[in-house]
């Protein structure tokens, strides 16, 4: 044993040990949030359930299982002496029994043991809708405006042929609504700014005035006409409607434009589900949040996280550089250098948040303030670049991640070997020729490895951001169609704060729960993509110059 | 050695409080080889860099007097130093291509210097090489990474990277010392050939080398210059009892 000790066998063991911890957590976490994240998706099974409630009253419910619990007996199941051969605890079902404005609650606890009749009705419908959350019921009828044109049988596909007429019109609906009316509304709003900067400058130019008022009356033409084409679509989409009943027997309608997604989850083969689950994943990429961004899409978030990353890096990269450039290179190594060289290591270890301050403070207010004062006067006091926005939350983001490109630039430049500076100056280049053509392609691993890490950082950071332009939901993406197609003064949405937004800020805390997993794998998968395409390139470069590893 | 190029004028040189040279003069004759000999640490390579100016580079370098070439002073405040690199062309100890391919290595220079016509690149590049006795060994692997070559032919593609910009001075840092003996005896076949064209200084360990290459050799001991003379009076009849001792082995 004690020879043993003195090899290196078990020095080598707890090195392995350590580094299999290590990997076992990293794989544990990516597989939890892909579990609960992934699972969300699919069409889960409804159940109806007989059981008596704590008043000893038979009550009925309809909903899928969303969960379990052992109960230490908080609820019910503790009075019941009889049932106490669990151990620990009633055994409790989480019902996800829907139709929010009837029962108040989403959710509902269902102590196992007072389950007196349990089955899966063929029936059993699942209704996805715009506002309220799912209901769960049975399908009685589709109306007409009012007048019933099919039941029970017939129903079905009479309902796929309404949804769809439907679905043509909320979409037309939807177009003119985002794409045409508000671009229209911009191009207003600008020419006003406009004319109000040219009153303001008490103009002679009375020309140039009448034409952009002529210019205003169009566009008001233009937006009044839109206007009253949604004036007629609107009461045709509200046309159709089905007519359902709870499993209390209670009747809904339901307007079929409210309906995203409609279907039989016990009735569904293995294949429909899958459709349902690609139908309903694809929504969560490329939709829009729905109720309090408790339902839908994230795929603003998304953009709104991989546009902030980018904008950052596209500021931070040269700066960095540059920077390392000058302290490497350029500056005389001495106490000055070195005490500046500690700073920009430190300011590494600041916490996010006081960046999140020192944006809003200088960024904002100051910067911004005075572009406002310089560019927009017209729009006085409506802010345009002196309030939180992308632009902001970038440069702050810039700021925080500026020492990480510092400091690996600096060691990648140190890395490269004496002898290949001095050949190149041997032959009559100056020292800026040296490090353009010689250095710096030699060190450009070296700052795709900062870049990399600055990304990882930013992507993942979220209390700076709060203060300095993510919003909970944003009304429009930051870049459009109409001009100057990127727009750096808008709010963004933001996966970080999207997560915290959903699991702690909504009203429906379990409803959203799995989709705080799935947005957190999203948030993960967008940083590893990230980061995969900056290391391809690394090692792209890495083989192009491999004198650096000699 | 009446033309004499390069007139290093009392020149000192030290880091940080080392004296590295110590008042050094020397007059080397145009279009021959001289070669500096020496123990290690005696200065040779600290003399070489000078005439280029490479020492400018390091830190807590201080330089007294002063090289001249052609009766211009290199270290005059109006010296340009990267034109000075061009007319004095450098060779290290060990080969150090830079990780483009062997025509962009050598076309380097050219580049620097502004000129980017393909065709004028391609000939001068072939015609570097070919002085370096390489071109037939690379030519048909011109765009391959340079990086590839053996290091014999690395160290003849530096060779050719610096005759490229047709210099009129070649500074040899210890050229074969990391070569092995095939590779040693081309590059001083190359020196001889070389010879006529450029003014061509050796730095080197190697006293057959000295004696087989050179017509002017130098001999140096802990920064100062001990003698300095023809080739064949040097190594037959030293004037100096130090000299012999170090070309017969007793030095310590």
């Amino acid at each position: 044993m004690k020879s043993w000790l003195r090899t290196d066998t078990p020095w080598i063991w707890l090195n392995a040990a350590a580094v299999s911890i290590s990997l076992l957590l990293v794989l544990g976490l990516l597989l939890l949030i892909a579990i609960q994240g992934l699972g969300h998706f699919w069409p889960k099974t409804v159940a109806e359930m007989t059981y008596r409630d704590e008043q000893d009253q038979v009550r009925m419910i309809l909903g899928e299982i969303a969960g379990t619990n052992q109960h230490g007996g908080l609820i019910a199941g503790s009075a019941d002496a009889g049932n106490e051969t669990e151990g620990q605890g009633a055994f409790q079902y989480l019902i996800k029994s829907g139709n929010r404005e009837v029962n108040g609650y989403d959710f509902h606890w269902v102590p196992a043991n007072k389950i007196e009749r349990w089955h899966y009705p063929d029936q059993a419908t699942v209704i996805e809708r715009k506002e309220w959350g799912n209901y769960y019921g049975f399908i009685e009828s589709i109306n007409e405006q009012g007048r019933v044109i099919a039941t029970n049988l017939d129903a079905w596909p009479v309902l796929w042929a309404k949804l769809d007429e439907t679905s043509i019109r909320v979409t037309k609906i939807q177009q003119i609504e985002k794409e045409v009316i508000s671009k229209i509304s911009l191009q207003l709003e600008q020419s006003v700014l406009r004319k109000q900067r040219l009153l303001m400058e008490n103009t002679t130019r009375t020309d140039e005035l009448s034409l952009l008022e002529a210019e205003i009356t169009g566009l008001e033409h233009q937006y009044q006409r839109y206007q009253d084409e949604l004036d007629q679509l609107y009461p045709l989409i509200k046309r159709y409607s089905l007519v359902a009943r709870d499993v209390d027997e209670q009747r809904q309608i339901i307007p079929l434009a409210d309906i995203v997604r409609i279907y039989q989850p016990n009735r569904l083969s293995g294949s429909d589900k899958i459709g349902i689950y690609g139908a309903r994943f694809t929504e969560f990429i490329t939709g829009e949040p729905r109720e309090a961004n408790s339902e839908g899409g994230i795929f603003p978030a998304l953009f709104g996280t991989v546009m902030m990353v980018i904008v950052m890096s596209i500021v931070v990269a040269p700066l960095g550089v540059v920077a390392a450039i000058y302290l490497q290179e350029y500056a005389k190594q001495g106490f000055v250098t070195q005490l500046i060289r500690i700073s920009v290591h430190n300011l590494a270890g600041v916490p996010s948040v006081v960046f999140g301050v020192f944006g809003l403070g200088f960024f904002v207010t100051v910067l911004g303030g005075e572009m406002d004062r310089l560019f927009y006067p017209q729009a006085y006091p409506v802010p345009v670049f002196a309030t939180p926005g992308l632009l902001w939350a970038s440069l702050t983001m810039a700021m925080l991640t500026l020492p990480v490109v510092i400091v690996s630039t600096e060691e990648g430049l140190l890395r490269v070997p004496r002898s290949i500076r001095e050949g190149s100056l041997a032959l009559g280049a100056t020292q800026a020729e040296t490090l353009w053509r010689t250095v710096l392609p030699l060190v450009s691993p070296a700052m795709l490895t900062g870049l990399i890490l600055a990304v990882a950082r930013a992507a993942g950071e979220v209390a700076p951001l709060m203060l300095v332009g993510v919003v909970k939901l944003a009304p429009a993406l930051p870049v459009d169609s109409s001009f100057p197609f990127v727009h750096l003064e808008r709010k963004f949405m933001h996966l970080g704060f999207h997560i915290y937004d959903v699991g702690f800020q909504s009203a429906h805390i379990e409803a959203a729960r799995p989709l705080v997993y799935a947005t957190a794998l999203l948030l993960v998968i967008v940083i590893i993509s990230l980061n995969l395409t900056a290391v391809c390139i690394r090692n792209y470069l890495r083989k192009k110059y491999q004198a650096m590893e000699e | 050695m009446t033309d004499c190029l390069i007139k290093v004028d009392n020149l000192s040189l030290f880091y940080g409080a080392k004296r590295a040279l110590h008042k050094i003069n020397m007059a080397i004759p145009r279009q021959r080889v001289t070669t500096f000999i020496g123990p290690s640490g005696c200065g040779k390579s600290s003399l070489l860099r000078c005439i280029n100016r490479l020492n400018d580079l390091l830190e807590d370098v201080k330089i007294d007097g002063s090289v001249f070439i052609d009766t211009q002073d290199i270290y005059a405040r109006s010296s340009n130093v990267p034109a000075l690199r061009r007319r004095v062309g450098m060779v290290f100890q060990r080969p150090n291509p830079f990780p483009k391919s062997t025509f962009e290595n050598v076309a380097y220079g050219l580049r620097i210097q502004g000129f980017n016509q393909r065709k004028v690149l391609d000939e001068k590049v072939e015609l570097a090489l070919r002085k370096a006795a390489l071109w037939d060994e690379v030519k048909n692997r011109l765009h391959d990474n340079a990086l590839n070559l053996s290091s014999g032919q690395q160290q003849r593609l530096v060779i050719a990277r610096a005759i490229a910009i047709e210099p009129e001075v070649l500074l040899l840092d210890e050229p074969a010392s990391a070569l092995d003996p095939i590779s040693t005896l081309k590059i001083e076949e190359l020196i001889s050939e070389l010879r006529n064209q450029y003014t061509i200084i050796i730095v080197t360990h190697n006293m057959q080398q000295a004696a087989r290459v050179s017509d002017v050799t130098a001999f140096m001991n802990k920064g100062e210059l001990i003698e300095f003379g023809t080739t064949s009076q040097l190594f037959t009849n030293p004037s100096k009892k130090q000299t012999e001792d170090y070309l017969t082995g007793r030095y310590s």
